[in-house]
């Protein structure tokens, strides 16, 4: 099943009219259960593409159950059982540094297979850290592992957030029931118009440089071929989180957010933070956290600290980009995060020593300074991107289509282009707030978003009926 | 009061809306979906601007209407250009005159409906002016089209028409013909329309308005682009799409008949003035949109129905050319028409004009000494 799209609606809907039959936790979580498992059906109904999944998850649940028995002997398995994981998931996602003679030769049904990758791993590290709010019977341990809202690209979310809101879920008034509403439509929206938009605007770019004979007309097109991809990228992934944050709401489930306007994101490090903010955490919680404490331990030094963080940043948003996919492009993909997370870490330590504690805050508070880094972090962001969306055939026509001074121009455009735009976008964001309706910003009244909501819907369903669309991909499924 | 919406925190009572919001709201969409509704009405006004009604067009009580001789009009469709007609002191739509053909040269006098006038499409781009340019450079020989086609013909009083297309003194005769055509035959001038026979109820009114909804015709033209949604459509149009349904119903059976005999009247007519005559089967927008797709839904042939008019030529001695062939060539029939109208656009009467220039040069003594390739179907033509 396509999320999002009608359908899930459906689905969705039906669940949560049968949740709302009986008020009783076992018969929720059955429903739950039920409606899981039928949604996975719903991509293949062939047990053995089914098998390779199903191992991992019994895999995990086993380990799970092993490390809660709190027994000496079998808690000294959790390094194997981590690194067993690691390799089970590496090996079933078909990375290329597997040998293709150990790869499973039928075909199997890998949907979700990251994200429910990340809950079990969270769920084994949790349950050797006894932080697990009791033990984890099998009914809870699939219902969140599988969870239908958001198995397909996450959100990631934290088992004891889940743990809660399965057995009593959160009342479901008529203002949060408008809100998940708004979260639907805007999300069917931005991923069913305005990606759509957005990538054939990128696809015409990427044909109109390549054909293009002047340098200047191709630094143009070269510049909207770069800066369009993450603006797809986020109304695609964004869209996509929407929808599901609101269709799960009427599940009861509120599951966590993953974006939270990461273009304003002044400096590469607060936009990890903005940008997957599930999957981020997730590796800050289980990556950075203990490895820069490892370090520490190792080199027990307050000079050497901030290094270590550098580092342990390093490692930690490598794997971000590492994570995203399986050929050569990823490593250089996750070099350049790692990079760039570190450099500005590095950056931030520089200039503190140089300018002084006070005076680089007061640096970092100056208008021009900051719409300037909102740029660079966005340029920053567009540039890594190539090695996300391209292959190294296109990168080359691209370089070659451009050549030196082009590529220097099209990132002068992208950097300048993009301070002007998000400072524009933040002026009339603030602007905007100090228009008042009954004491309240305007944009926040209920009756200007049923307005602009409805307008949203209107536009939506309009554009995809007459543009006869297919349902929309998620970027992010891949993963 | 606040109107800000914030989800009330895990644990508090759920906040409640005020009593009038469940009136406000729900009516702010629906006035949200009106104004939408108007705004996109004016926009397509704007960018779809239409001007159907041709200024030269006049009643006629013999063959439905006529155009007013030398007078010009402008025309637009939806989705075409703004379109200039002039018509000659014989109320043709040619720019020669209609008089003694001028020594030396070819005269081919044209016959038909809207597809034969060339409607909504500039004269030098309909087929007429095409297939007479064409002609007129691969004989060597001036080749005129007088073009007696006129849309809201009444068909079946097509043989009215032939004695002025006789007293032309053509070479040749073009007559084309599409599937709606033969449904027009059956138009009967002193009835009624049946608006006028029952008071108009809500339901018509909300027909009505959507019928001359503009935005509706920019909605369609962008759904219809793509044949799938097309075809799909059409082929629940009922009584109108039968005719690609074989065996045909007992009103296309009956439709045929008529047709064959206006045909044996027509032939025998131009017969014995000594005048070829070569029919043109255009085929309706959504049977090109199969042809090209080489596949069709259960039960439908879009061939079946110009391999009957084929039939009805053949019969009674007609040269004939079905579109259907070189159509089943190309990978995107449906682009040669206007989308919705229906109507050939520009690209189609190329299409169609290369076809007819051969067909002609086969029939027609004067000019079978020509050298236009014959072998090339044209598949190229039709591709923009």
């Amino acid at each position: 099943m396509t999320v999002p799209s009608l359908a899930f609606l459906g689905f969705t809907a039906l669940v949560v009219v049968l949740l709302h039959l009986w008020r009783d936790a076992r018969w929720r979580r059955g429903v739950l259960l039920a409606a899981n498992l039928a949604f996975l059906a719903t991509f293949s109904l062939d047990p053995r593409a089914w098998a390779p999944f199903a191992g991992l998850l019994a895999f995990g649940y086993l380990g799970v159950r092993m490390l809660q028995a709190d027994r000496g002997a079998l808690r000294r398995a959790f390094p194997p059982l981590c690194v067993g994981l690691i390799l089970v998931y590496i090996w079933l996602k078909r990375y290329t540094i597997i040998p293709d003679s150990l790869l499973l030769q039928h075909p199997y049904v890998v949907v979700g297979l990251s994200y429910v990758f990340f809950r079990v791993l969270h769920l084994v590290i949790d349950a050797h850290d006894g932080t697990l709010p009791g033990k984890i019977d099998p009914v809870s341990y699939l219902n969140f592992s599988l969870n239908f809202a958001s198995l397909v690209s996450g959100p990631i979310q934290r088992y004891q957030d889940y743990h809660r809101m399965e057995r009593d879920p959160p009342s479901l008034g008529v203002i949060s029931a408008g809100r998940a509403i708004e979260r639907i439509v805007v999300g069917f929206c931005k991923v069913a118009v305005l990606s759509v938009l957005l990538h054939a605007v990128q696809t015409e770019a990427w044909g109109n440089m390549v054909h293009a004979v002047p340098l200047l007309p191709r630094v143009g097109w070269g510049a909207i071929v770069a800066a369009a991809y993450p603006l797809y990228l986020y109304a695609n992934f964004s869209g996509y989180t929407d929808f599901v944050i609101g269709a799960a709401r009427f599940t009861g489930i509120m599951l966590p957010e993953n974006f939270d306007r990461p273009f304003t994101a002044e400096n590469f490090i607060n936009f990890w933070s903005r940008w997957h903010i599930t999957l981020s955490s997730w590796l800050k919680t289980y990556v950075y956290s203990p490895s820069l404490m490892a370090l520490a331990r190792r080199f027990p030094s307050r000079r050497v600290e901030p290094w270590l963080a550098v580092l342990a940043f390093f490692v930690t948003f490598f794997l971000v980009g590492v994570w995203h996919g399986r050929t050569s492009a990823f490593i250089v993909f996750g070099i350049l995060q790692g990079g760039g997370v570190a450099g500005n870490k590095l950056y931030q330590i520089e200039m503190a020593r140089r300018l002084g504690r006070t005076r680089y805050r007061a640096l970092c508070a100056n208008t021009a300074y900051r719409a300037f880094a909102r740029g660079l972090t966005f340029a920053w962001f567009t540039f890594t991107l190539f090695w996300f969306w391209s292959n190294w055939q296109q990168m080359g026509v691209y370089a070659h289509r451009l050549g030196g001074t082009g590529l220097a121009l099209v990132s002068i455009v992208v950097l300048l282009g993009a301070t002007a735009l998000l400072h524009g976008v933040e002026l009339v964001r603030r602007y905007g707030a100090m228009l008042v309706l009954d004491g309240d910003p305007l944009f926040a009244s209920r009756y200007v978003r049923t307005v602009w909501c409805t307008a949203l819907l209107i536009v939506s369903v309009s554009v995809t009926t007459l543009l006869n669309l297919p349902a929309p991909d998620i970027v992010y499924r891949a993963f | 009061m606040s109107t800000a919406v914030q989800e009330p925190a895990r644990g508090q009572v759920a906040e409640r809306l005020p009593r009038r919001d469940y009136v406000i709201l729900p009516l702010l969409s629906l006035l949200t979906v009106l104004v939408l509704l108007a705004g996109a009405e004016v926009a397509s006004r704007i960018a779809f601007v239409q001007h159907e009604k041709d200024a030269c067009m006049m009643a006629d009580p013999v063959l439905g209407t006529r155009f007013r001789p030398n007078c010009t009009s402008d025309v637009k469709a939806a989705e075409g250009p703004w379109v200039t007609n002039h018509y000659n002191a014989c109320g043709f739509r040619s720019p020669q005159p209609c008089g003694a053909k001028p020594a030396g040269s070819v005269r081919v006098a044209v016959l038909g409906s809207s597809i034969a006038q060339g409607y909504l499409v500039p004269y030098q781009q309909t087929f007429a002016a095409r297939a007479a340019a064409q002609l007129t450079q691969a004989c060597h020989t001036q080749v005129q089209f007088q073009n007696l086609a006129s849309i809201g013909y009444v068909w079946g009083r097509l043989a009215d028409r032939v004695d002025a297309a006789i007293d032309l003194h053509p070479d040749a005769a073009v007559i084309a013909v599409v599937p709606f055509d033969l449904q027009q035959s059956e138009y009967q001038p002193n009835q009624p329309a049946r608006a006028q026979q029952h008071s108009p109820g809500a339901l018509k009114t909300v027909e009505s308005l959507l019928e001359n909804s503009r935005a509706v015709v920019a909605a369609q033209h962008f759904l219809f682009r793509q044949p799938g949604p097309y075809v799909r459509l059409y082929l629940q149009y009922g009584d109108r799409a039968d005719f690609l349904r074989p065996p045909f119903s007992q009103a296309w059976q009956q439709r045929l008949s008529d047709f064959d005999h206006l045909m044996a009247g027509i032939a025998a007519k131009f017969r014995a003035a000594g005048i070829p005559v070569t029919l043109v089967f255009v085929p309706e927008r959504a049977q090109a949109a199969l042809l090209s797709a080489h596949h069709a839904p259960s039960g439908v042939n879009p061939w079946a129905f110009g391999q009957e008019i084929g039939a009805i030529a053949h019969r009674n001695g007609i040269g004939y050319v079905d579109m259907s062939e070189a159509m089943s060539r190309i990978p995107d029939a449906a682009n040669l028409y206007y989308p919705v109208d229906g109507h050939l656009s520009g690209q189609g009467n190329k299409f169609l004009a290369r076809l007819v220039a051969q067909q002609l040069q086969r029939d027609v003594p004067a000019l079978t000494h020509c050298g236009m390739s014959m072998a090339r179907g044209d598949a190229s033509a039709g591709r923009s």
